[in-house]
């Protein structure tokens, strides 16, 4: 498994003690992270954690109330929406296209039309004349990532792009998205601790808003984070090749 | 095995021999048939007939037609609904509004505010109110909009129809009324006909400049947004223009339903979603099919003229079924 | 008790109390049974002094009989005549509320069977016991036959008698002065909507009896009374004389301007005459002035 080195480049995505309030619930708090220009970046923690507002805020389609994000060391405010659209790409959690786009139509939507060698690397050759509502769950996760990527963006952001694939197909996307950050930075949301110990570069764990750890799977995801961040006993069983996570038997049971 | 895309340039050339062969009906049949062999020759009441009388409103036809399916064609952009069609917002009660005054309060109104003028006043200030009221902290969001034009629609039908109790009687002008909401083709002076061609010029392109953003859309709002479009100033400024394209197709032909709602439908299954083509090619099917709908109102039972709002109706219905029936079959 | 008992109750009190006196200036038998222009067969009791009426056209006759102070109440947007105005209301366009009729306890209804909702007070009323009269006018000499039908039904067929002979004469006498030419073809705007729209009627309809009283001849005969007709239809039939009712005229000018009709012989000709609506459409005793004014519009040179 390729770990990428932390390069000295100055860092994609920075947020700055960033708060987000709605109402008198504080969706994120104290948030201060940076996100390095290369390599697989996970977002994990149980739900409402805020993972999702965090993709938005950096989307800057969600409203601060405290803190900036910077994109490339310029603030989001201070970009205009098309360049911005340039440096970011977004795959929403629900991948779906409301209307009935083949394959072909909805990489048209991209900001560039698709090179051969992102087809070949996302194997859609095959796929283009295909609807995408026909297609399979890895198939349609493949084309929205592939959408996103076409014109080069600096960020990839994906929403649980895995969530509804079955297993060997989530293995599949996440080595594309390595390959993927190989050449941008890649911050995705992942509820699957599995994935995210395997295939991340840097994993952050949020929970109720606030960032409680980040850095490497290994370091970061330990029982103790775990269980602070599920507020549940969690235990993470590692061989040399990988890790497993479960939640242990309760005495009474066994 | 789904059917492949046809593509634009064919769609349009076959849309274009399609609407030479439907203009040349429309000015032969009416109320006497005029074959197009004495279109040109002695001036004389044939000549009239297909240049004086018929020409102009064909030419009116067409501009409502193509007006009715664009707006169909935005409306069902914006709110990602098929159902969508132009009425959507209010419009349709508006003009029906500025139309009952014009008829039944003529001395409230000045001579110059005629009924076009007030049915056009009366569909486009509805769209703005909706626009006014379905923000929410400056920003447009799609389900607001809708709620606030159904709202809007049944306080303006109310009003519609308050006037036509209070102010309507066996004496005044309620079958004017009650047959321009079914919908028929005003005939224009040939300065007005000469008026369209900006119009749907203008209508074309700014359309055009729109699809992109409305393709964005289709794949939600923070997609859009993610691929550069500012979603909220896309929705206004989209409703807005359908919202134009409506008032003018109803200034000219009344109330005129399924149009705005079926060409678009239909185009969409033969050319794919993609709003860019879907553009010329809506204007051009909807404005042909408005001239065949004319022409039948108009001669097939001549003397008398049926409202062509109705006819859509009683016609457009069971087709539209009988497509969808045909496409379950195939899928 | 239902609410169909309780009307009857209330409408049985009404009649009754109607039989106490004799009503002065009433001819002839009680009960009487006539055949209205539905022809179903009405029976009255007495001479009804309590009518209660519905649409202008019936409460016009009611008056022009004399029977003004046998009127309880009326229907209907009613301006003419003037002491019509003041009478109590049972409801108008909204429809006609079957209650607010019971109220004046009515021991005669006269209706119309048009598209409003008059149709609904026949059933309730018929079976309550209360003789409901109902009138129907295709063409002028119906009319005529109405005034006869009221007269007999409330008793005064001596003024009816007189009326219908007075109106008969009117008309004859319209015929008489424009005697010797021949029918002007004339198109009959009863709406229209600017530019389209446009509303005429023919056959089946008083309005077009009323133009062949007064010297003219609808180009639209052919049709089944109320139609809508397009432009090209006008241009193919070529009126000589263009009539249009407005409610509040606008200048002829207005119609020469729509687009096209510059090449109607009417508008070459200058024969496009502007006529109040208001009675026009009424068909009841004031027709006679609708046929004048046809008249006057149709032959000017025989009507100054």
């Amino acid at each position: 498994m390729n770990r990428i080195e932390q390069s000295n480049a100055p860092p994609v995505l920075s947020f700055s003690d960033v708060e987000v309030r709605v109402g008198t619930r504080a969706l994120l708090s104290s948030l201060t992270l940076d996100v390095p220009c290369r390599g697989l970046f996970g977002l994990v923690g149980p739900n409402g954690a805020g993972k999702s507002t965090l993709v938005r805020a950096a989307l800057g389609l969600q409203a601060l109330s405290r803190g900036e994000v910077r994109l490339r060391d310029r603030r989001l405010q201070d970009w205009r929406p098309r360049e911005l659209a340039h440096q970011v790409g977004y795959v929403p959690q629900h991948i779906h296209s409301h209307w009935d786009l083949t394959v072909r139509e909805l990489l048209q939507l991209g900001l560039a039309p698709p090179s051969a060698e992102l087809l070949q690397d996302f194997e859609l050759e095959g796929l283009l004349a295909r609807r995408f509502k026909t297609l399979s769950g890895g198939e349609q996760a493949r084309a929205a990532i592939a959408r996103a990527m076409a014109h080069g963006p600096a960020l990839l952001l994906a929403d649980e792009p895995a969530a509804h694939l079955d297993l060997p197909h989530q293995h599949a996307l996440m080595r594309l998205l390595q390959a993927c950050a190989s050449r941008s930075a890649v911050v995705i949301v992942l509820h699957d601790l599995h994935l995210a110990a395997r295939y991340c570069d840097h994993v952050a764990v949020l929970s109720h808003g606030r960032l409680l750890r980040h850095g490497s799977p290994k370091g970061v995801l330990d029982d103790a984070t775990l269980a602070q961040a599920y507020e549940r006993p969690l235990q993470r069983i590692s061989t040399s090749a990988q890790s497993f996570f479960t939640v242990p038997i309760p005495e009474a049971c066994r | 095995m789904t059917p492949a895309r046809g593509s634009l340039g064919p769609a349009l050339g076959l849309l274009a021999v399609l609407g030479v062969v439907v203009a040349g009906l429309s000015l032969s049949l009416g109320a006497a048939w005029v074959s197009p062999l004495r279109w040109i020759g002695e001036p004389g009441l044939e000549r009239d007939l297909v240049w004086v009388w018929r020409a102009p409103r064909v030419a009116a036809a067409f501009f409502v037609g193509a007006c009715l399916s664009l707006a169909g064609l935005l409306f069902q952009g914006v709110f990602r609904n098929p159902l969508a069609e132009p009425y959507l917002l209010g419009s349709a009660a508006g003009a029906g509004l500025g139309a009952a005054i014009a008829l039944l309060l003529p001395q409230l109104v000045p001579a110059a505010w005629s009924l076009p003028v007030m049915a056009f006043l009366g569909a486009w200030g509805a769209s703005w109110l909706v626009l006014a009221v379905g923000r929410i902290g400056g920003d447009w969001h799609s389900g607001r909009l809708l709620l606030a034009g159904v709202a809007l629609a049944a306080i303006l039908s109310a009003l519609r129809g308050l006037i036509l109790m209070v102010f309507g009687d066996e004496s005044t002008n309620l079958r004017a009324i009650v047959s321009w909401q079914l919908g028929g083709v005003q005939t224009p002076t040939p300065a007005e006909v000469m008026g369209f061609v900006p119009w749907l010029l203008f209508l074309g392109v700014a359309a055009w400049r729109l699809a992109p953003g409305l393709d964005a859309l289709g794949l939600g709002d923070a997609a859009a947004q993610s691929l550069g479009h500012r979603v909220p100033r896309l929705v206004a400024g989209t409703v807005l223009l359908a919202a134009l394209a409506t008032a003018l197709a109803v200034s000219w032909g009344g109330l005129i339903g399924f149009v705005g709602l079926i060409v678009p439908h239909v185009l969409r299954w033969w050319l794919g979603p993609l709003h860019g083509p879907l553009v010329p090619a809506c204007m051009i099917a909807g404005g042909v099919l408005m001239v065949l709908v004319d022409t039948v109102a108009r001669s097939s039972m001549a003397p008398s003229e049926i409202p062509a709002g109705l006819l859509t109706a009683v016609i457009g219905g069971p087709f539209f079924l009988a497509l969808l029936l045909w496409r379950q079959d195939r899928a | 008790m239902t609410r169909r008992e309780g009307l009857g109750l209330l409408l049985a009190a009404g009649t009754g109390m109607a039989v106490a006196e004799p009503v002065p200036g009433t001819a002839g038998t009680w009960p009487r049974t006539l055949v209205d222009a539905m022809q179903r067969s009405v029976r009255i009791a007495a001479p009804p002094r309590r009518i209660v009426t519905v649409f202008p056209s019936n409460v016009e006759i009611l008056f022009a009989l004399g029977l003004a102070d046998r009127v309880a109440a009326i229907g209907g947007r009613v301006r003419h005549p003037p002491e019509a105005v003041g009478k109590p209301s049972v409801g108008g366009a909204l429809g006609y509320s079957p209650e607010a009729v019971a109220a004046h306890r009515p021991d005669l209804l006269v209706l119309t069977p048009s598209h409003q909702t008059a149709l609904s007070l026949v059933e309730p009323f018929t079976r309550a016991g209360v003789p409901v009269l109902m009138l129907a006018h295709p063409d002028l000499p119906s009319v005529l036959r109405n005034i006869t039908l009221v007269g007999q039904a409330a008793g005064v067929e001596a003024q009816a008698e007189h009326l219908r002979r007075l109106m008969q004469q009117q008309l004859e006498a319209v015929r008489a002065r424009w005697q010797g030419l021949s029918p002007r073809s004339v198109y009959l705007e009863t709406a229209a909507a600017e530019r389209g729209a446009f509303q005429t009627i023919g056959r089946g309809h008083y309005a077009d009896d009323a133009l062949a009283w007064a010297g003219g001849r609808n180009v639209f005969a052919d049709l089944d009374g109320s139609q809508q007709v397009s432009a090209e239809a006008i241009a193919v039939r070529d009126p000589e004389v263009i009539l249009s009712l407005q409610a509040v005229p606008k200048p002829a000018a207005s119609i020469a301007a729509r687009p096209g009709w510059q090449h109607l012989r009417a508008v070459r000709e200058g024969r496009v005459v502007v006529l109040e609506r208001g009675h026009k459409l009424i068909p009841g005793p004031r027709q006679i002035e609708a046929v004048l004014d046809y008249a006057r519009a149709l032959h000017p040179e025989r009507f100054a």
